[in-house]
């Protein structure tokens, strides 16, 4: 990667390399799109990132990254891979 | 009887209910807003569609690489699918792209200045705050570009970080990757090749490094960016684009 940025590296990158400030990814199915998650507290997820074949599910603000998901709430859920 | 209200159940459809379909905006946006109060318990605006769509790049320009949580950041892979979104679908006429941003990651950068520039939809681009390092080739990648008066671009060297081979390979590299930039940038505003490399390498104007901060009126004094204004002027120009290309397709219809 090339970083161009006015902010310095370092503070950018602080952090980067301590395991407890990284979040815990998981890839899940919901509603028919994978999606890479972190869990925050009980069944709630947050978004990651989106993968879906489907332009306009990008489109939905419900599935933007850093959106929080209440898994309980969810249809089509197809559980963790 | 049982009149008791039934707790509001989880409806698949729920988030086309925010953006009705045409048919339901036109005959049914009361329903609509009735159904909200009865199931939510509140009204949601019935957001009317639109035919332009507003992109917003803000913080850091995420790439490859996930930057710690401390970052705000705006991720290539959510952008670039909203642009396709924006190019296959029949409502959208014209896409206007909000930035604010310090710059990142130099290939996702240039990746979504590409998309924007090849998209073949009326685009506007509208500085706000700042559009530095890498934001300069996502703002001047539109068909038309605007800048708040307040704004500032800084216009920097791109400098040596990640994996250093050797000396002269990694000098070579650094010089190439400047020159897509440089490249870009220069094909698509009005400011020439030599004007940006004396802003770019100009010393004594930043504390941490060499180069220049454009101000506004400044920037479009250089040619960078195509006008001066905020959100109303970006608006206008946006709708007279459309309104350009609306009578171009028209003409090739009859043609």
């Amino acid at each position: 990667m090339i970083y161009w940025s006015i902010y310095p590296l370092e503070v950018v990158l602080e952090g980067y390399d301590d395991p407890r400030r990284q979040p815990q990814l998981v890839e899940m199915q919901i509603e028919g799109m994978t999606m890479v998650v972190e869990h925050v507290g009980r069944a709630q997820v947050r978004i990651h990132r989106l993968v879906s074949p489907r332009p306009s599910d990008y489109l939905n603000p419900r599935f933007a990254p850093g959106e929080i998901l209440c898994l309980s709430s969810l249809n089509g859920l197809d559980g963790l891979i | 009887m049982n009149n008791q209200a039934q707790p509001p159940q989880y409806d698949p459809n729920y988030p086309e209910r925010i953006f009705p379909t045409p048919d339901e905006q036109g005959t049914s946006a009361g329903t609509a807003i009735a159904e909200n109060i009865e199931r939510l318990g509140q009204t949601n605006p019935v957001a009317d569609e639109s035919n332009i769509y507003c992109l917003t790049i803000v913080g850091q320009v995420e790439g490859h690489i996930m930057l710690p949580p401390q970052n705000k950041t705006t991720k290539y892979e959510h952008i670039i699918p909203q642009l396709v979104a924006a190019e296959q679908s029949d409502k959208i006429e014209g896409v206007l792209i909000i930035l604010n941003t310090v710059g990142g990651d130099v290939e996702a950068g240039l990746a979504i200045s590409e998309m924007i520039a090849s998209l073949s939809k009326p685009t506007v681009t509208l500085v706000l705050g700042g559009g530095h390092s890498i934001g300069v080739p996502i703002a001047v990648a539109s068909d038309f570009s605007f800048i708040a008066e307040s704004a500032t671009m800084t216009i920097h060297p791109i400098r040596l970080n990640g994996l250093v081979i050797g000396v002269p390979q990694s000098f070579e590299y650094l010089e190439k990757m400047q020159e897509r930039v440089t490249r870009f940038i220069t094909l698509h505003s009005r400011i020439t090749e030599q004007t940006l490399k004396d802003l770019m390498l100009k010393t004594g104007e930043l504390a941490r490094d060499i180069g220049t901060t454009v101000v506004g009126r400044d920037a479009v004094q250089y040619g960078l960016i195509d006008e001066l204004g905020g959100l109303g002027p970006a608006m206008a120009k946006l709708r007279e684009l459309m309104e350009q290309s609306r009578v171009q397709r028209g003409r090739m219809m009859v043609q």
